[in-house]
């Protein structure tokens, strides 16, 4: 059951000030409204997982680790490997987040993450098979919100495709018996795409990408756009309570391509962080 | 290759006889249950849902609750007989997901301050599941709202639009939503003109999003015809 | 209020549902029935809208049946669970003399109770009580009152061996007729002969 969480206190005392100099499109860390925050990340750092990143977007920090190990693939797709992903808030990471199994907010976090990497067929899951319909590989992503300071979808998918991309496969193959055989090889994890979640916030009618943790508070609703390289929209999600207008998500939609486009340079520039 | 089952025909036909913004038929039965504040039973197509009202009644644990509004607490399951393959009746990662983005929806459609203190419940069950389940959950769960006298905003309408065949469709079923390129369950108050819940899975080209969006307010607008019908149908005698 | 009674319009016009916009901010002021949304007056409920031009007033008047909420005015039977000098929690059991499914939980206070102020609210009033009250307000925590002599202690049971305990000739004296002890309550009139209803 799903029950409605208390806001925290300081969200109606704040959102006064923001709204205030939002409507001078200023924001309170003075960021520009479209202006997104220092990202860095770092890749491999977890040498026993197969892939990893480790990512922070201003105080926010997601540590992805990819472990590939066989399995069986599903009976509705005999011929495709399976993609896993899971994702844990810390309670490290907050206050607010309670030890446990993942609740609504984790799971909803798992489940972008895993629509953004899927339906842009991110990961080559044709290319996972062994034995149709018998083995295959299976991709477990973990994503671990190491510390939360807002906007953690778009954390989130950037350190997961970043350690998918950083993934190698220890490759199994059959033997003249049949019999399943760990190999030497060792393969990059095939990817076909480089998916950018862009994040809104909203409060009062006023947008803003990458919500901070204090602009995260006050905001009456959040809406995610997930850009494939070559601009097409691969999921969308809405979160929280409020109400957006129509005309306002396509201005997001148009806002949101140019913001992917920045990152996704960035991230495939391969421009590392320093910490 | 595997040869891809056509879903939409030259004509403009889908597989069960529609055309691409024809909605399914919808059927609402409203107070269908004797115990709860309000209930409906919402039919669409396959789609068998029921949506109930309990409350406003008091929290427990106490310290749930909320000084200033009532809390929402909202339940969304399937019936493990819902589905082609039986369902297990553990809740689902879908189901714990989708309880959240129901919630959500409603949330800023309930005037929640009138009632401090107190929660509200609202189940939805899907008896019998066949593609946009959420959307139809929703809208029943306003109309379910409403009549249980719980003051609200604006009467939510929902519905899914999807991309089949290379084409923006309305109300997709079952098989459009598994063999479909993408599926955006959207819920919109008319009266007010705004969006409260919005989903997109698939790929959809940034044109054909717009698209979609303004197919799926139109489809919305159908779907909260019905709904301001079926509740007139109640309350209205009408004199000839 | 009316708790459980739905109605049929007869009439097309006034019949609104929530979101109806019935006019804007300027044109009256929002009532009950209705609130305000950027700049409108709309509708919070199926109901008959009352478009005051004149008083400037808009209102709606719920046609469904209401949620079950003990609201201010009702007349509310309490299962008193705690006594304390000057307050008593209560749970209330029945709305209007129907029972209902999950109680709610009222406070009364010794300075809303009839006649003379009474310094310990354990002289008329003892846990297990049941007690007809008056809903004084309900935004938040519901307060109770007990004014009238149709409000005051319904039933009540001995506080020694348990037993329901009859109404003796003098006024608020109570006697059980197995053990004998005799109490004092603070009775509504109509003591030992009240009938509750399950809806």
């Amino acid at each position: 059951m799903s029950v409605t969480r208390e806001k925290p206190v300081v969200s109606k005392i704040l959102q006064k000030n923001m709204l205030e100099l939002l409507s001078n499109g200023i924001r309170i860390d003075k960021r520009k409204l479209d202006e997104y925050r220092k990202i860095s990340y770092q890749v491999g750092i977890i040498e026993k997982a197969d892939g990893s990143a480790l990512l922070s977007l201003g105080e926010t920090m997601v540590l992805v680790g990819v472990k590939v190990e066989l399995g069986q693939p599903f009976e509705d797709t005999p011929d495709q490997g399976v993609l896993v992903v899971n994702a844990e808030l810390l309670p490290l990471a907050s206050q607010t987040f309670e030890p446990g199994p993942p609740d609504e907010r984790a799971i909803a976090l798992a489940r972008y993450v895993d629509r953004s990497i899927r339906e842009s067929n991110t990961v080559d899951l044709k290319s996972l098979t062994i034995v149709q319909g018998k083995i295959c590989y299976v991709v477990y992503v973990d994503v671990y919100v190491l510390d939360y300071g807002g906007n953690l979808v778009d954390a989130s998918v950037l350190a997961a495709v970043k350690a998918l991309e950083n993934t190698k496969i220890k490759k199994y193959e059959l033997d003249e018996n049949g019999k399943i055989m760990k190999t030497e090889k060792v393969e990059s994890l095939k990817l076909n795409d480089f998916p950018v979640s862009i994040t809104f916030g909203i409060i009062n009618n006023k947008y803003f990408v990458d919500p901070s943790l204090e602009e995260e508070q006050a905001c009456d609703t959040f809406l995610t756009f997930t850009y494939t390289k070559s601009g097409n929209i691969c999921a969308v999600m809405k979160n929280e309570q409020g109400l957006i207008a129509p005309a306002q998500v396509i201005e997001m939609m148009e806002l949101g391509w140019k913001k992917a486009k920045e990152i996704s340079s960035l991230m495939l520039g391969g421009q590392k962080g320093n910490d | 290759m595997s040869l891809k089952k056509q879903l939409i025909n030259e004509q403009g036909i889908r597989t069960d006889g529609r055309g691409i913004d024809d909605l399914r038929p919808i059927k609402i039965t409203l107070g269908y249950l004797a115990h709860a504040n309000g209930s409906v039973l919402y039919e669409q197509g396959k789609n068998k849902i029921l949506a109930a009202v309990f409350g406003p009644s008091e929290v427990h644990p106490k310290h749930a609750e909320l000084p200033d509004r009532a809390i929402l607490r909202v339940r969304y399951r399937m019936a493990p007989f819902s589905t082609e393959e039986r369902k297990s009746p553990a809740p689902t990662r879908r189901e714990i997901e989708l309880s959240m983005v129901i919630r959500n929806a409603l949330e800023s459609v309930v005037l929640t301050e009138l009632f401090p203190r107190t929660a509200i419940d609202i189940f939805i069950e899907v008896l019998q599941a066949d593609a946009g389940t959420r959307v139809a959950g929703v809208t029943a769960a306003a109309l379910a709202l409403a009549d249980a006298g719980i003051p609200m905003k604006g009467i939510t309408a929902g519905c899914a639009v999807g991309k089949v065949d290379g084409k923006i469709v309305c109300d997709l079923n079952d098989i459009e939503d598994k063999e479909g390129e993408a599926d955006m369950p959207i819920v919109y108050i008319p009266t007010l003109g705004k969006i409260s819940l919005l989903q997109m899975d698939g790929l959809m080209t940034q044109e054909e999003f717009k698209q979609a969006l303004s197919k799926a307010i139109n489809s919305a607008m159908k779907v909260y015809q019905l709904q301001v019908n079926a509740l007139k149908t109640k309350y209205i005698k009408v004199e000839r | 209020m009316n708790n459980n009674k739905e109605k049929i319009l007869e009439n097309l016009e006034l019949f609104v549902v929530p979101g109806e916009r019935l006019g804007s901010i300027e044109e009256g002021i929002s009532e009950f029935g209705t609130y305000e949304d950027e700049g409108n007056v709309r509708a919070a409920y199926i109901g008959r809208a009352t478009i005051d031009k004149e008083q400037k007033k808009f209102s709606v008047l719920p046609i469904t049946k209401m949620p079950i909420y003990p609201y201010k005015g009702q007349s509310v039977i309490a299962k008193i669970t705690s006594v304390q000098n000057t307050l008593a929690v209560a749970q209330i059991i029945a709305i209007e003399g129907e029972f209902i499914n999950k109680s709610f939980t009222g406070l009364l206070h010794s300075s809303r109770i009839r006649g003379r102020y009474e310094k310990n609210l354990r002289r008329i009033i003892k846990p297990g009580d049941l007690v007809r009250c008056k809903v004084i307000s309900s935004e938040g925590t519901i307060h109770l009152g007990i004014s009238g002599n149709f409000f005051g202690v319904i039933e009540a049971n001995c506080s020694i061996c348990g037993r329901i305990l009859k109404k003796i000739g003098r006024r608020n004296q109570l006697r059980c007729d197995n053990c004998g002890n005799v109490e004092i309550r603070l009775l509504a009139s109509d003591y030992g002969v009240v009938k509750v209803s399950k809806k």
